[in-house]
C-alpha cells in the first residue's frame, strides 16, 4: 500500500519533469522565433521543476529497500537455549529410552501380550507349530 | 590514553548484523543513482551552466540527506555503522548527474 503511493509520486513527479522538458524547449522554440534573447525560464516552469526534482528524490529514496536494524537482535527475550536450537540434530530413536519407566511399561505389556497369543495358539494347534513358537520367544528375549 | 584504548575496545565489542548493512547500502545506493539522475536533469532542464549545475547537485544532496534521515526517523546509527549521511558515493553520482545534465541541457536548449 506504502510502495504503491512512493510508486505513483515517483511516476508522476518523472512525467512532470519530462513535461518541464518540453514546455523549456518549446519556450526556447517561441524566443527563436520572435528573434528575443534567452535570459532566463519562465517562473512557472521553474518551480514545477523544482517542486517535481524534491518529489522525485522523496518518492525514490522512499522507493528503496527499508531500512534495517543492524546491531544487534531484535529478540531480546530468548534464552540461549531457543537461540542455539538445532531440531535436524535431535534423534529419538536412541538406547537410552529403554531408561525410560514408560518404555519398561510398554514392554511388559508387549510381552503379556505375545504370552496371551502364544497361548491361545497352543491351544489351537499341533506341537509343531509350539516349536516355531518357542524359537520365536527365544528371539523375544534375546531382545 | 585510557580514553585512546577503550574506544577500538568499544568498536570491536559491537556486533553487526551484515545483510542488514548490505540492504541498507542497497537502499543508499539506488537512492543516490536515483537523486543524482533527477537532479541531472532538473539542471539540465533550468539551462544551468558551469558551477551552477554543480551547486544545484549539492543541494540536492542535501534534500536527499534530510530525507534519508527522516526514513530512519532520526535515528541513522542504529542503521549504519558509521555518521555519514553526506558522503555516500559521490563518483558514481556525479557521473550520473553530468551524463544526464549534458543530455537534457542538449535536447531542451541546443536542439
Amino acid at each position: 500500500m506504502a510502495s504503491t503511493i512512493y510508486r505513483l509520486i515517483t511516476i508522476v513527479s518523472l512525467l512532470s519533469l519530462i513535461h518541464c522538458a518540453y514546455s523549456a524547449a518549446q519556450h526556447r522554440f517561441y524566443l527563436r522565433l520572435t528573434e528575443q534573447p534567452f535570459v532566463s525560464l519562465p517562473a512557472d516552469v521553474v518551480a514545477q521543476t523544482v517542486i517535481s526534482l524534491v518529489a522525485l528524490i522523496y518518492g525514490t529514496s522512499y522507493l528503496a529497500n527499508p531500512f534495517q536494524y543492524i546491531k544487534k537482535d531484535q529478540h531480546h527475550d530468548r534464552t540461549c537455549d531457543e537461540a542455539l536450537n538445532c531440531p535436524s540434530f535431535i534423534t529419538f530413536e536412541n538406547r537410552s529410552k529403554a531408561m525410560s519407566p514408560e518404555f519398561a511399561m510398554l514392554r511388559t505389556l508387549k510381552q503379556q501380550q505375545r504370552q496371551r497369543q502364544t497361548s491361545s495358539r497352543k491351544e489351537t494347534h499341533s506341537g509343531r507349530v509350539s516349536e516355531t513358537i518357542h524359537s520365536s520367544e527365544s528371539t523375544d528375549s534375546q531382545e | 590514553m585510557s580514553d585512546k584504548t577503550s574506544k577500538p575496545e568499544k568498536k570491536n565489542d559491537e556486533c553487526y548484523n551484515t545483510v542488514a548493512i548490505t540492504n541498507n547500502v542497497e537502499a543508499l545506493e539506488f537512492g543516490r543513482t536515483c537523486q543524482s539522475c533527477a537532479a541531472g536533469m532538473a539542471a539540465g532542464i533550468l539551462g544551468l551552466t558551469g558551477f551552477h549545475g554543480f551547486i544545484l547537485y549539492f543541494i540536492s544532496v542535501g534534500i536527499q540527506a534530510l530525507i534519508w534521515n527522516v526514513k530512519a526517523q532520526g535515528n541513522w546509527l542504529s542503521y549504519f555503522p558509521e555518521r555519514n549521511s553526506f558522503t555516500w558515493s559521490h563518483g558514481n553520482g556525479l557521473l550520473t548527474f553530468v551524463l544526464l545534465w549534458v543530455f537534457f541541457y542538449g535536447m531542451v536548449h541546443v536542439y
